[in-house]
C-alpha cells in the first residue's frame, strides 16, 4: 500500500469506485435505450422526425431538454462518457498503483489480471479515438463524371463534412476521373468496380486505381469507391418553349444492385414546375409493347425519356437510342455521348487508428482475462459433466 | 422458396418442435431415455436445418447472410449447433433445450414471415470482415439464447420445481452455466462488434454512425458489461443477474432483426 497515505491516491479513489461505474453504464444504457426508440438528427430524416415529434407530443416535450433528438451529442451523453473516463483511468492506475501488476500468486490469476488492465486501459484508448474522431473528422461522397474534376462540377453534392476542430480545409485536393470501369458476373461476390483517378493536391499528384473494398489513401485522405453509373449526355434545345438550351452530362442514380440494376432521374427543367423522367437502358428488347432491361452490358443504349408535370400529368414516353434526338411537347432532346460517373467515399479520420487499436487490444485482453476461467470450465466437465 | 426448399424449411420446424414435445414430455416423466431421443431429434433437425441452408445457398449463389430471412435461419442453426456440440462435451445442462427450442421457432417464425425476393449480394459483402462479423455475430448469438435459457429456468425455478421436483440440475448450477456463457458471449460481440467497425469503415467511411442499429448494439453490450460488473461488483446473482440475461437476449434480437420494426437503416442484411 505505498500510495494510501497519498492525497493523490485519495482522490483516485474516489472517482475509481466501481459504484460509479454501475451507475454511469445504467445512465448510458438509458440514453442508448433513447437513442435507440427515438429518431435521431443526422441519422433520419428531418421529416420523419417532424412526423414522429407531431405524434409523440408529451415525450417530445420530455425530450426536448435534454436533447433527445441528438442524444449521442448531448450534454448528458458526452459527460457520462467523460465520467466513464475519468473512472476506468482511475479505478485501473489504483489498481495497479496498489498492488503492482503481478502480485497475484498463480499464472492463471497472473493472466486474468494482466487481461483486466489491458481491457479497461484499451476502453480508455477507444474512448480518447472516438473523441478524436468526432472533433477532427472530415468524411462525405464526391460524384465525378468520367473527364471531369470536382472542380468542374457545379455542385460537391453531398458536400464533405467536418468535424469543429479541424484546421485544414478539404477543398485543397482535386480529384479527376479518368475512366470507371464495372464488371458484373454472376459470383460469390459478383460486382468488380474500378476507377482510375487523377488525385491533386499541391504539390504531390498521383494517378491510381480505386476499387469498391479496396480504398486509396493519398495525403492521409482515405478514397473508396462507392458507385459507379451512367452520365448521358444531354442536349436539349426549345423550338417553342422559353427554355434555355442546355448541354449536360447528366448522372443517373442507381438503384438495386449487379443485373438487377436500374438507371433513373429526374431532370428539373429550368422553365420550372416540369421536370424530364430519364431512364437509361444499357441493352433492351421490346416484348408487347414494354421496354425491357436484357442486360448490363452495352449492347444498344437507350434512354426512356417523358415530362412529368407538376400535378402528375406525363407526357407520352419515348424511347430514345444513343445519337438520336426526340421531339417532346415543343422540346428536342438529343442523346450525345455515354460516360460514366464514379462516387467516391472522401474520408480523414485520424481517431480510426486509435479505435482500431484498442479494439485488438480489447480482443486480447478479454481472452487474457478468461481463458484460465474457460480452461477452468473445460477441465470440469471432463471430470463430471454438467448435464 | 423453392419446393425442396420449403419441403426442408417445414421439417426443420417440425424436427425442432417435435423434440421439444418430446423433451417436456420425458422431463415431466422424468425418463432419461425419453430426453435422449428428445436430443437425437434436434440433432434430426439441425440436420434439416443445414441441408435447408445449403439448398438455399446453392440457388441464390451466395452464403445465407445477406437478408433478413437468411440470417435468422442461419443464427437458428448456429444456435442448435453450439448447443449440441457443448451440451455433448457436457460443458450446459441439456435442459436448456427446453428453452432454446422456442426461441429457435421464433427466430424460424420470424424467419417466414420476412421472406422477400432473393437479395443478391452487394459488392459490399465482398472482404472477409463481412465473414468475421457475421460469424461472430452467430456464435455471440448463440451465447447469449442459451445464457437466456439458463436464466429463464432460473426465473421459473421454483415453480418449476414446485410441480415436477428433482427435475431440474440445481439453480446454483445454472446460474454458473449462464455466467460463463455470458462471458463467452461478451468475448464474441466484442469480436463481432470491432469487424464490423472495420468493415463500416471500408465499405462506408464511418466506423461508428450512431443508426438506431448501432445504438441498439451499444446498448445490449452495456446490458452485459452491467451483467459482469454487478455480478463483480454487488454480487447479484441468480433471478437478478437472470433478469438481465433474458432481458439481454430481447435487446439482442432487436438489434439483430427487430430493426425493420423501428427504423431504415444503411446496414445491410436486417
Ligand atoms: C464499457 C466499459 C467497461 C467494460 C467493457 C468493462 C469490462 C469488464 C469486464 C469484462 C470485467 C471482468 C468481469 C469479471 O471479472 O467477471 C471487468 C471487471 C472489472 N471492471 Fe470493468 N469494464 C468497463 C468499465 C469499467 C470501469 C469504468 C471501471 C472503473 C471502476 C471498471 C472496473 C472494473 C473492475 C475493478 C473489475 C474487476 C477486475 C477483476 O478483479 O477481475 N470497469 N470489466
Amino acid at each position: 500500500m505505498f500510495f494510501d497515505s497519498n492525497i493523490l491516491t485519495k482522490g483516485l479513489k474516489g472517482i475509481a469506485s466501481p459504484y460509479l461505474t454501475l451507475i454511469v453504464v445504467a445512465f448510458l444504457i438509458v440514453l442508448s435505450l433513447i437513442g435507440a426508440i427515438v429518431p435521431q438528427q443526422g441519422v433520419l430524416e428531418q421529416t420523419s422526425i417532424y412526423e414522429w415529434k407531431q405524434q409523440h407530443g408529451t415525450a417530445t416535450r420530455l425530450l426536448l431538454p435534454i436533447n433527445g433528438f441528438a442524444i449521442f451529442h448531448s450534454p448528458a451523453f458526452l459527460i457520462c462518457l467523460g465520467v466513464l473516463f475519468l473512472n476506468t483511468l482511475s479505478c485501473t492506475l489504483v489498481s495497479v498503483l496498489n498492488d503492482g501488476l503481478f502480485s497475484e500468486k498463480t499464472l492463471a490469476s497472473q493472466t486474468r489480471r494482466l487481461g483486466f488492465i489491458i481491457l479497461h486501459l484499451s476502453i480508455l484508448v477507444c474512448i480518447f479515438g472516438g473523441f478524436v474522431s468526432a472533433g477532427f473528422r472530415m468524411s462525405g461522397h464526391l460524384i465525378v463524371t468520367e473527364g471531369q474534376s470536382i472542380k468542374d462540377q457545379h455542385h460537391v453534392y453531398p458536400k464533405l463534412v467536418e468535424g469543429p476542430l479541424r484546421k485544414e480545409l478539404y477543398n485543397r485536393f482535386s480529384l479527376e476521373l479518368l475512366d470507371a470501369q464495372i464488371d458484373i458476373e454472376k459470383e460469390w461476390f459478383p460486382v468488380k468496380q474500378e476507377a482510375s483517378v487523377l488525385l491533386t493536391h499541391p504539390p504531390s499528384k498521383v494517378q491510381a486505381t480505386i476499387g469498391f473494398n479496396y480504398p486509396f489513401k493519398f495525403n492521409n485522405t482515405i478514397f473508396t469507391l462507392r458507385e459507379i453509373g451512367y452520365a448521358p449526355q444531354i442536349i436539349i434545345k426549345s423550338q417553342s418553349r422559353r427554355i434555355p438550351p442546355l448541354n449536360t452530362f447528366f448522372s443517373l442514380q442507381v438503384w438495386g444492385f449487379n443485373e438487377d440494376r436500374e438507371h433513373y432521374d429526374f431532370l428539373p427543367l429550368p422553365s420550372g414546375g416540369t421536370r424530364l423522367v430519364i431512364t437509361f437502358y444499357p441493352s433492351y428488347e421490346i416484348r408487347d409493347g414494354e421496354i425491357i432491361k436484357t442486360s448490363e452490358d452495352l449492347n444498344n443504349p437507350a434512354l426512356l425519356i417523358y415530362e412529368e408535370f407538376n400535378d402528375g400529368k406525363q407526357t407520352p414516353k419515348q424511347l430514345l437510342p444513343q445519337g438520336e434526338t426526340a421531339t417532346i411537347n415543343g422540346l428536342d432532346i438529343q442523346f450525345g455521348e455515354l460516360r460514366q460517373w464514379a462516387a467516391f467515399q472522401v474520408v480523414q479520420d485520424p481517431g480510426y487508428i486509435i479505435v482500431c487499436i484498442s479494439f485488438w487490444f480489447s480482443i486480447i485482453a478479454l481472452i487474457l482475462r478468461y481463458s484460465p476461467d474457460i480452461l477452468d470450465w473445460i477441465k470440469e466437465s471432463k471430470s463430471h459433466g454438467t448435464s | 422458396m423453392e419446393q425442396a426448399e420449403t419441403i426442408f424449411f417445414w421439417s426443420t420446424v417440425f424436427l425442432y418442435m417435435a423434440s421439444f414435445m418430446q423433451h417436456l414430455r420425458a422431463f415431466i416423466r422424468q425418463s432419461d431415455k425419453g430426453i435422449k431421443i428428445a436430443m437425437g431429434m434436434l440433432w434430426m433437425g439441425l440436420g434439416a436445418n443445414t441441408v435447408l441452408l445449403a439448398l438455399h445457398w446453392i440457388r441464390t449463389g451466395h452464403p445465407p447472410v445477406v437478408d433478413s430471412y437468411e440470417l435468422q435461419l442461419s443464427a437458428a442453426w448456429c444456435t442448435i449447433l453450439l448447443f449440441l456440440l457443448i451440451e455433448k462435451a457436457r460443458m450446459v445442462e441439456r435442459v436448456l433445450a427446453l428453452l432454446l427450442a422456442p426461441i429457435t421457432f421464433l427466430l424460424m417464425g420470424n424467419a417466414y414471415a420476412s421472406q422477400a425476393p432473393d437479395t443478391p449480394m452487394g459488392p459490399v459483402y465482398a472482404t472477409p470482415w463481412m465473414i468475421v462479423h457475421v460469424t461472430f455475430a452467430w456464435i455471440a448469438f448463440a451465447n447469449y439464447a442459451m445464457a437466456a435459457a439458463g436464466g429463464i429456468l432460473i426465473l421459473f425455478y421454483g415453480t418449476a420445481d414446485r410441480y415436477f421436483p428433482n427435475r431440474l440440475p440445481p439453480p446454483e448450477q445454472l446460474d454458473r452455466t449462464s455466467y460463463r456463457l455470458i462471458v463467452l458471449g461478451v468475448v464474441n460481440q466484442t469480436i463481432m462488434l470491432a469487424s464490423g467497425a472495420i468493415w463500416a469503415k471500408k465499405a462506408w467511411g464511418h466506423y461508428w454512425t450512431w443508426a438506431p442499429l448501432e445504438a441498439w448494439s451499444l446498448l445490449s453490450y452495456l446490458l452485459y458489461v452491467f451483467y459482469l460488473h454487478v455480478r463483480r461488483f454487488l454480487n447479484w446473482k441468480m433471478k437478478k443477474t437472470a433478469w438481465i440475461a433474458a432481458f439481454g437476449l430481447v435487446v439482442l434480437t432487436i438489434s439483430y432483426w427487430g430493426m425493420k420494426w423501428l427504423a431504415p437503416s444503411l446496414h445491410p442484411g436486417p
